[in-house]
């Protein structure tokens, strides 16, 4: 009889707390100011990727000489490279490879990286073997690596993709790992092997589920970090192949004109700022409202 | 007394610490449970208190084989499980639950009431999905709960609510045996008595076998049956528990009663233990409570007392209660 | 009535807490006052506001998520609420000091425990380093550590929970303050160390004769120590009064619900007693009285409008069931006492 009184009282619960608390997270991302910014930035550039072939008139590598140098303005929106190709064009479709980059990298990063974090963290006995491996391309600086990796399987930006995919995924390994760490203490994983749960249940009903906030902001930043680095990359000639545009081999083509025609370089270089910007303000919010050990104390 | 459902007998359990000193690691051991014995029956009740890092939490998991034992013997059913295999003790598992300390750690985050109270049902493959929700619902309303609570998630429940449906989720299987690891030190005082109410109903109106582990001396005088008291390591006292707390023999437990302070104004002389529990890496010689005890005498320091019967049900680690031959030899 | 003077004096107290529906008030017109020398217990569950209304006296709330919104706590003569920061802080640490419960939060991990205490002492008191480590190793004397000149050089995380509480409560005493406010001192530690430290806190303060608000959860510390009691609930209080007559006798239903459901361990108990329903958590409250929803006397005046305190002679409780309601004489001066100030 003490219990149904009990348990009328606690019936009392508003219902409508509910439906505040789930929408919670979307309320709060939307509140938080320089994630809106972020967000805004990566949609404008996400836009004119995946509209890259409406928004265009002008075919990206076709060679204008009559045109060349032509600065921005009414004629040519961002004006013109040194073989009069439209600014536009390229930035666009150059906004097309790297988001494809970033997103394959991504994807791949994500992959291996919580494969490996989560084994490391789960089984002990594998802890040291990987980690240690984890430890070994740490060892390297990540720019220098990529650029290794992506000269020894030759330009092109599938390489690039697998170069990146590599040099990042020791660190989304690593964050993936110390959650598992802090989740396989938890009670209620105990309480799942004191049912008779087994390891596949365990890892991937109760411990990954519970690690995917921090590694959705980590992501977010390997995306940018990938933008940046596949940028390097193609700078250097070994990521897209030219005359294939990208933001990279554009700056690289721009730099010889850098005093007379600015721009070559100025536009893929802001289109590169913007996106990056935008992923790590995006980050910087995500971080915020979904990593609990951040969270403001209520 | 019906035969014991849990048993054990000289159980103990050791962990390695390992600690880099310079390029060296250092191992160290850690004594948790040195050589623990004692029997649980069916429907009973044994209460398990002691001070943190005495041992009993690991006591708890070893009982419930989520930690293998350094050596002794667990008995459940008649069967001895030290050595069984995590497939091995699938089976078992269903007969067994535990409710945890902390509400907040116990549920995942992740999951709604419904999936968390099931879940056990799922790994054993116990009947449908209909059947199952049906089972959840009368499930949370045993608990104090209602239905319409099924479909919500953890962080919309406070302390005491939470713990309601971890005591759900240990009994969906219908277990015979249960370890509740202080199931309600983490919660509110007018908390607290709700859930103690409620375990004690449910252990009655199971049958249920239980283990309560508790720092709590009033707590487990509420719950238990037969109280077992641990210090380092060791049990020190074990007995009915109006026996231990009407009659407590071991200066330990004199202590440890003395120094709850009780909600009742006016002054009452205090057994003032002198410093802190010695540490499991090096606990000392002897009796392991002659460094604080205000009645050590000259075999303290040297021999380790021996549990003994001293009354029906009630035994006791302590030199003061040793019959003068077990003493006598070194003395 | 007591004639002597107050040492420390609040008066409608009122603080408020950022959460996600907005500011809610976690301490609401709380008054009361401290006499020289007499321990003072506050509790109250979780979240009840006993902690924000010590944050709120020192002025120590945590910023900007907390804010105190109306009220003065007077300390001899001066409102600590409108004084400057700098003022402020020297009243903090040298004449109100305060302990809490997990003793590492108050402890730097990286300065040995010698080297904090005499810190505090060569900020406070101008000691000269010599004379400040002299005085640091009596202090770990008064508090009894034993072989105190060797715990002077150890790190916090060398001593046991404890004797880092010991330490704390040197650091708290380490400029003689007239108050101290003991915020769970001993909620962290295991019984029989519990005992240890509530006897060393008697002591001091029966020697030092210092003021102590206790603030605790747990009615058995505060039956033992204590001499007169706060009980809090959902930011007010709701009931005062000498420590022995509130718990041969409480008025409130939430102290007595409270008293009710404790397992004593030294009797035999049927039944427990619990009080229905959750802990309010910030933010929950309703009109009326706040306990209402958990009340099993509750009646529809209750649901109207939030009791104030009625008080007689020493004691005080805020239910409109209660004898104390109905009495008119000294009540004129208990609600000069609770009503709410406006900044």
């Amino acid at each position: 009889m003490a219990v149904r009184a009990e348990a009328a009282v606690a019936d009392r619960a508003p219902a409508e707390e509910t439906v505040r608390r789930r929408a919670t997270v979307a309320r709060r991302l939307l509140r938080h100011r320089l994630f809106v910014v972020g967000a805004l930035l990566f949609a404008c550039v996400l836009t004119v990727a995946l509209f890259a072939d409406l928004l265009i008139a002008v075919d990206p590598n076709r060679i204008s000489i009559r045109n060349k140098f032509k600065p921005p303005g009414s004629e040519w929106l961002l004006g013109t490279d040194n073989f009069g190709r439209s600014l536009w064009s390229r930035v666009a479709k150059g906004a097309q490879l790297s988001l494809a980059i970033g997103f394959g990298v991504v994807l791949l990063n994500a992959f291996f990286g919580t494969l490996i974090g989560l084994l490391a963290g789960y089984f002990r006995v594998l802890d040291d073997i990987l980690m240690r491996i984890m430890d070994a391309f740490m060892a390297f600086p990540v720019i220098l690596l990529a650029i290794g990796i992506a000269a020894a399987l030759g330009p092109g930006s599938v390489n690039a993709v697998i170069a990146l995919a590599v040099v990042y995924t020791p660190r989304t390994a690593r964050i993936v790992r110390a959650s598992v760490l802090v989740v396989r203490e938890q009670a209620y994983v105990e309480a799942a092997r004191a049912m008779g749960a087994g390891h596949a249940r365990i890892l991937f009903r109760h411990v990954l589920p519970n690690c995917l906030a921090p590694l959705i902001v980590q992501l977010t930043f390997i995306f940018a970090y990938a933008v940046l680095s596949e940028a390097v990359l193609s700078f250097l000639g070994l990521g897209a192949e030219p005359p294939t545009p990208s933001w990279g081999n554009m700056i690289a083509e721009g730099r010889q004109y850098i005093r007379e025609a600015p721009w070559i370089t100025l536009v893929p270089g802001f289109a590169l700022a913007i996106t990056v910007l935008g992923l790590n303000l995006l980050g910087d919010g995500l971080r915020d409202v979904l990593d609990p050990r951040l969270k403001v104390q209520q | 007394m019906t035969a014991p459902l849990v048993e054990v007998e000289g159980l103990e359990k050791r962990f390695e610490l390992r600690r880099a000193a310079g390029l060296r690691r250092v191992r160290r051991e850690l004594q948790a449970v040195a050589g623990v014995s004692f029997a649980i029956a069916r429907g009973e009740t044994l209460g398990l208190v002691g001070e943190s890092g005495c041992g009993k939490s690991t006591t708890g998991r070893l009982l419930l084989r989520l930690l293998a034992p350094s050596s002794g013997v667990i008995r459940f059913d008649g069967r001895e499980i030290q050595h069984l295999s995590e497939r091995e003790l699938r089976p078992l598992r269903r007969r067994m639950g535990i409710v945890f300390q902390d509400p907040w750690s116990a549920l995942d985050p992740r999951m709604t009431i419904e999936e968390i109270v099931t879940e056990p049902l799922v790994v054993h493959g116990v009947g449908d999905r209909a059947s199952r929700r049906r089972r959840a619902a009368a499930l949370l309303e045993r608990v104090g709960l209602a239905r319409i609570h099924a479909d919500r998630y953890p962080h919309e429940f406070s302390g005491g609510q939470r713990q309601r449906i971890g005591i759900a989720r240990a009994l969906a299987l219908e277990p015979e045996f249960l370890v509740c690891d202080e199931p309600v030190s983490a919660l509110d005082v007018s908390i607290r008595a709700q859930i103690l109410n409620l375990l004690l109903d449910l252990q009655r109106e199971l049958g249920l076998c239980c283990l309560f582990i508790s720092h709590d001396l009033g707590v487990v005088r509420y719950v238990s049956d037969r109280v077992a008291v641990m210090y380092l390591g060791k049990i020190v006292e074990i007995a009915p528990t109006a026996r231990l707390y009407g009659r407590p023999l071991h200066p330990y437990t004199q202590a440890l009663l003395s120094a709850v302070p009780i909600p009742r104004p006016g002054r009452r002389p205090r057994i003032l233990l002198e410093g802190d529990p010695p540490s499991p890496l090096a606990p000392p010689p002897g009796c392991r409570f002659h460094t604080r005890c205000p009645r050590a005498f000259a075999p303290c320091a040297h021999i380790e007392p021996e549990l003994v019967e001293v009354a029906p049900g009630h035994r006791v680690a302590c030199h003061l209660h040793t019959p003068a031959r077990a003493t006598g030899g070194a003395a | 009535m007591r004639t002597e003077t107050p040492i420390l004096a609040v008066r409608g107290l009122t603080t408020e807490l950022a959460t996600e529906i907005g500011w809610c008030r976690v301490v609401d017109d709380v008054s009361f006052v401290l006499y020289p020398g007499e321990v003072l217990g506050l509790v109250g569950e979780s979240g009840c506001g006993k902690t924000m209304t010590a944050l709120s006296i020192l002025g120590l709330v945590p910023q900007p998520q907390a804010r105190v919104t109306a009220g003065e706590v007077l300390f001899e003569g001066r409102d600590l609420l409108r004084l400057p920061e700098r003022e402020l802080r020297r009243v903090r640490g040298k004449e109100i000091a305060m302990i809490f419960q997990e003793p590492m939060t108050s402890l730097n991990p990286v300065f040995t425990v010698g080297d904090q205490i005499a810190e505090t002492l060569r900020v406070h008191e101008g000691l000269s380093r010599r004379a400040a480590r002299a005085r640091a190793l009596e202090l770990l004397r008064l508090v009894g550590i034993p072989a105190p000149e060797e715990r002077l050089d150890c790190y916090p995380h060398e001593l046991s929970g404890g004797m880092r509480q010991r330490v704390t409560i040197a650091m708290a005493l380490s400029c003689s303050p007239k108050v101290l406010l003991a915020d769970e001192p001993t909620t962290a530690l295991d019984v029989t160390i519990q005992a240890q430290i509530l006897d060393l806190l008697e002591r001091l303060q029966a020697e030092l004769g210092l003021a102590v608000i206790l603030i605790t959860h747990d009615l058995g510390v505060v039956a033992e120590f204590a001499r007169r009691v706060l009980v809090m609930y959902a930011g007010r209080i709701v009931e005062e009064g000498p420590v022995a007559d509130i718990f041969a006798e409480p008025l409130h239903p939430y102290t007595q619900g409270l008293l009710a459901s404790l397992p004593d361990p030294r009797a035999e108990i049927v039944r427990l007693e619990p009080i229905p329903g959750n802990v309010p958590v910030p933010g929950e409250i309703r009109r009326g009285c706040r306990f209402a929803p958990r009340c099993r006397f509750a009646r529809s005046g209750c649901r109207d409008a939030d009791p104030p305190l009625f008080r007689r002679d020493a004691r005080a409780v805020a239910c409109i069931r209660s004898p104390l309601a109905g009495a008119p004489g000294p009540g004129a001066e208990a609600a000069e006492a609770t009503a709410p100030v406006m900044p």
